[in-house]
């Protein structure tokens, strides 16, 4: 992809977004469409998300004992790396990934397929805005959600690395619980939370303007939503990076 | 059902907002499910201390920092902190030390229990100290040697500021003056040492034979040795019998006496001393006069006419002359005046 086409593809993506956020046309039909989204985005995905989070959290916690088997290092860091990485990035970052490939695959096929089978066309012959119909419950959705779903997950990745690590016996539950109390900084968990909020954001918008403008057709549904994918967890990488820059160093 | 998906909604946000400051609290330390007591501390300083902070009893966690704020009051740090450990029991004697821990280098507080007292309760305060740290031993130990080293400064500059007021163009020269003689001196010194060199080497052997005959004598001590050493103790003896007797009271005495006479010498010296002495009028002088004017002519007389004394052979007639001539010095013997 040339430059030009990327530079193309920013600005389609922000004329997108101008005409998403517009004010609703009928607020009880946001609201509604807003609380379905929820149940489909957030909701739908608890169960991947506690799974992922305690299986993450009980691997972390093995993996640093592993890794810290070592007379010098105290047995506590397990605990202290184990909180360190899940809610600095495990919880936000990988979670946020894997909702990527979830909710943005999901969200870029069902538009793509409106768009192809001419709803959307229909929609916007009768006069309604159909980018702020369609999209903008999903980024609200998103970003109203994410941060509780992190939360669970952050809480889920400590029982996990606390039962599974104490249960593979790497870890003594008095140790564990004084390595994730350790040095505990409040910050952490608020940097998380800004992270999360970004990526909120970003996996919905950026599956929905590719699925959004999908040309062709099922062939070219099945493309423009793994490209959603592809470029949101790029997309979302990238923010990953500048706003840990900007919010930790 | 029409609230289904806001129900869903509502129990996921509440939940995960239940979770959120449960877990928050947990990871601060509190444990928001179980009571725990409320401590405080106060220090003039805090060394780095910081919330969520752990709490220790010899090195076992029994509560967490939770807040530091300076009292207006006083100006010192208030440290609350919070025991959470049911089984550990605090009493007012406890004291609160602050203590570097653990692998990071962060602050602990170590409650130092002393087991007297009563409980705590919630809300009191703890007697707070810190650590001696590795930094204040060294400046405890180096202060000293700073201010010492600071004053030699100051001593050894003056002393250079002096010495070169010593050393002016003047003395520079008088100096390398000084520097010329003593070269010169050397010279002289060598060649003393060369005669002397020459003279050792030329009385080379009376030198050895001095030396021999050192020898011998010291031989001729060794053998005598036991001698000597009698001789020695002999000496010794004399010098404790010497010690024994009254050497002091004699001596003592004797000085006594001479003070005495010299007393009397002086009085004898004196004007009239004499006749002082022998009597405050010239009656005695005059009799002792006359008396030896007349032994004198007693012991001439009888020299000179033992027939007067000593009768042998009869009555011998007197000379007229030599009667005339007694009779004569008699009379001068009776006008010695009274």
């Amino acid at each position: 992809m040339n430059p030009i086409a990327i530079i193309a593809h920013i600005g389609q993506y922000f004329l997108l977004l101008g005409r998403v956020f517009r004010k609703p046309e009928k607020s009880n039909v946001f609201w509604q469409r807003f609380f379905h989204e929820v149940n489909a985005i957030g909701i739908g995905s608890l169960g991947i998300v506690a799974i992922i989070s305690i299986f993450m959290g009980a691997v972390i916690t093995i993996q640093a004992a592993f890794g810290f088997e070592s007379p010098w290092i105290p047995l506590y860091a397990v605990g202290l790396a184990a909180r360190d990485s899940i809610i600095l990035e495990f919880s936000p970052t990988i979670v946020s990934l894997i909702l990527a490939g979830k909710v943005g695959s999901s969200i870029a096929s069902e538009l793509g397929n409106m768009r192809v089978s001419e709803q959307i066309d229909a929609i916007d012959v009768m006069g309604v805005n159909s980018a702020s119909y369609l999209i903008l419950p999903k980024i609200a959705a998103s970003v109203f959600i994410f941060p509780f779903v992190v939360t669970i997950s952050m809480f889920l990745g400590h029982i996990g690395g606390f039962v599974l690590g104490v249960a593979a016996g790497v870890v003594t539950p008095y140790e564990f619980i004084y390595g994730i109390q350790y040095e505990f900084r409040p910050y952490n968990v608020v940097y998380a939370l800004i992270k999360t909020l970004f990526f909120g954001f970003i996996i919905p918008s950026v599956s929905a303007y590719h699925g959004y403008y999908t040309k062709g057709g099922s062939l070219e549904v099945g493309q423009s939503s793994t490209r959603a994918v592809v470029y949101s967890i790029i997309v979302l990488l990238l923010f990953n990076f500048l706003l840990t820059q900007l919010l930790l160093a | 059902m029409k609230y289904n998906k806001q129900v869903k909604t509502g129990v996921v946000v509440i939940l995960a907002i239940a979770l959120f400051i449960y877990g928050f609290n947990f990871l601060k330390g509190k444990d928001i499910f179980s009571t725990s007591l409320n401590v405080y501390a106060v220090y003039d300083h805090i060394d780095g201390l910081t919330a969520n902070n752990t709490v220790q009893v010899n090195g076992f966690k029994v509560g967490t920092v939770r807040e530091i704020k300076i009292d207006p009051k006083t100006g010192k740090l208030v440290v609350h902190f919070i025991i959470t450990d049911k089984n550990v029991k605090v009493t007012d004697s406890a004291r609160a030390e602050i203590i570097s821990g653990g692998l990071l280098g962060n602050k602990e507080i170590l409650l130092l229990l002393s087991g007297k007292g009563k409980a705590i309760e919630d809300g009191d305060t703890l007697f707070g100290f810190n650590e001696v740290s590795l930094k204040d031993q060294v400046n405890e130990q180096m202060l000293p040697l700073k201010v010492k080293v600071e004053s030699l400064v100051g001593s050894i500059d003056s002393m250079v500021q002096i010495f070169s007021g010593i050393l002016n163009e003047n003395t520079m020269k008088d100096i390398e003056a000084s520097f010329t003689n003593m070269k010169l001196a050397m010279v002289s010194f060598k060649n003393v040492a060369q005669n002397l060199d020459t003279t050792i080497a030329a009385s080379d052997r009376t030198i050895v034979a001095i030396i021999q005959d050192f020898k011998q004598l010291s031989g001729m001590m060794a053998a005598n040795k036991d001698t000597l050493a009698m001789a020695i103790a002999n000496f010794k003896n004399i010098s404790d019998s010497l010690a024994a007797s009254n050497l002091k009271t004699t001596i003592n005495e004797a000085g006594r006496v001479m003070t005495n006479a010299a007393d009397f010498l002086a009085k004898l010296n004196a004007e009239g001393g004499a006749r002082t002495l022998l009597g405050q009028d010239s009656v005695v002088l005059t009799d002792l006069r006359r008396t030896n004017a007349r032994m004198e002519f007693l012991i001439e007389d009888i020299s000179r006419y033992p027939g007067r004394y000593i009768k042998l052979f009869g009555k011998k007639k007197p000379n007229k002359k030599e009667e005339a001539e007694r009779q004569r010095k008699l009379d001068s013997i009776n006008r010695i005046p009274k």
